[in-house]
């Protein structure tokens, strides 16, 4: 099993990918991917705190920003990403390579 | 609607045949067969992406390619820690064949023809692989390693015969 980590800070300016970031200093909200779904659909979290994404599935599968300003990129069985949530709103997702898979991350203040 | 009957159609035919075929098949036959029907898959997919300009045609390859590979992996995976050689079988050489054949079909296409040739045969062939693995393979097998690869191979499968079904009807091949 190949275990990938990946942070994203996404905030106003879009995302910046890097290792350094600061913690939120809240563990991150899991969303499960599996069985081609997203594992709960909907999370809501505060602004600064974050969520990590975890594949099960054999196929691999991403966590794509339906404007596409985050993505997990590619996450194979076993790996996972964590994204950081900076600005509140109403953020839908969706698997790239399986568009049916959708989610909602949602930031309030 | 009419060509997800053609299909249809011809995948019930052919799964009577392949699960005749299946019939008393051992795990390592088992698994070869279900690796081997990756492998034809994703040649399809390459050839796919080798003629086809849709969009939506190429984008289905390439998911087929990236999903039974990340399968495939997995399965070899199992082989290298059961420490066993999957065995050829006539099941196995039966879709080898076929795919030669279908393959050699589909090279004599282009455009529009082809897109609706393949998208026609991966929905037959999913439709076909699934019925066995599932009605046949997952029953039949005795290591429960091997079981579990083939039910959650099978969670993927059919979401790719569901794929393949949207996209035939998105081509409008009438």
């Amino acid at each position: 099993m190949r275990l990938t980590r990946r942070q994203v800070c996404f905030g106003a300016g879009g995302a910046i990918v890097g290792s350094a970031l600061p913690a939120s200093g809240s563990s991150p909200v899991v969303v499960d991917i599996r069985a081609f779904a997203f594992e709960p659909a909907e999370v809501t979290i505060r602004a600064g705190e974050t969520v990590r994404w975890i594949n099960h599935d054999f196929a691999p599968h991403t966590a794509t920003d339906v404007e596409v300003n985050w993505d997990t990129e590619e996450l194979e069985k076993g790996g996972q990403a964590v994204i950081r949530f900076d600005t509140p709103g109403t953020y839908p997702y969706f698997c790239a390579y399986h568009p049916h898979m959708k989610g909602v991350v949602t930031v309030t203040t | 609607m009419k060509t997800i009957t053609l299909a249809a159609t011809l995948a019930v035919g052919f799964a009577a045949h392949t699960a005749q075929a299946a019939d008393k098949m051992n795990d390592l036959e088992i698994a070869h067969t279900a690796y081997t029907a990756g492998q034809i898959d994703i040649r399809y997919a390459h050839l796919a992406l080798a003629v086809s300009d849709n969009a939506e045609v190429r984008a289905f390859a390439e998911t087929m390619i990236r999903d039974h590979t990340a399968v495939n992996v997995a399965a070899g995976d199992l082989i290298t820690k059961l420490k066993v050689t999957p065995q050829d079988n006539d099941l196995s050489r039966t879709l080898v064949k076929g795919a030669a054949d279908k393959r050699a079909e589909l090279m004599s296409l282009s455009g529009k023809a082809f897109d609706c040739a393949y998208a026609q045969n991966e929905l037959g062939y999913h439709q076909v692989v699934n019925q066995t693995v599932e009605g046949v393979f997952i029953p039949t097998v005795t290591v429960e390693p091997l079981k579990d690869l083939l039910s959650e191979a099978l969670v993927t499968f059919k979401v790719h015969e569901g794929h393949a079904e949207q996209m035939v009807n998105g081509l409008k091949c009438g």
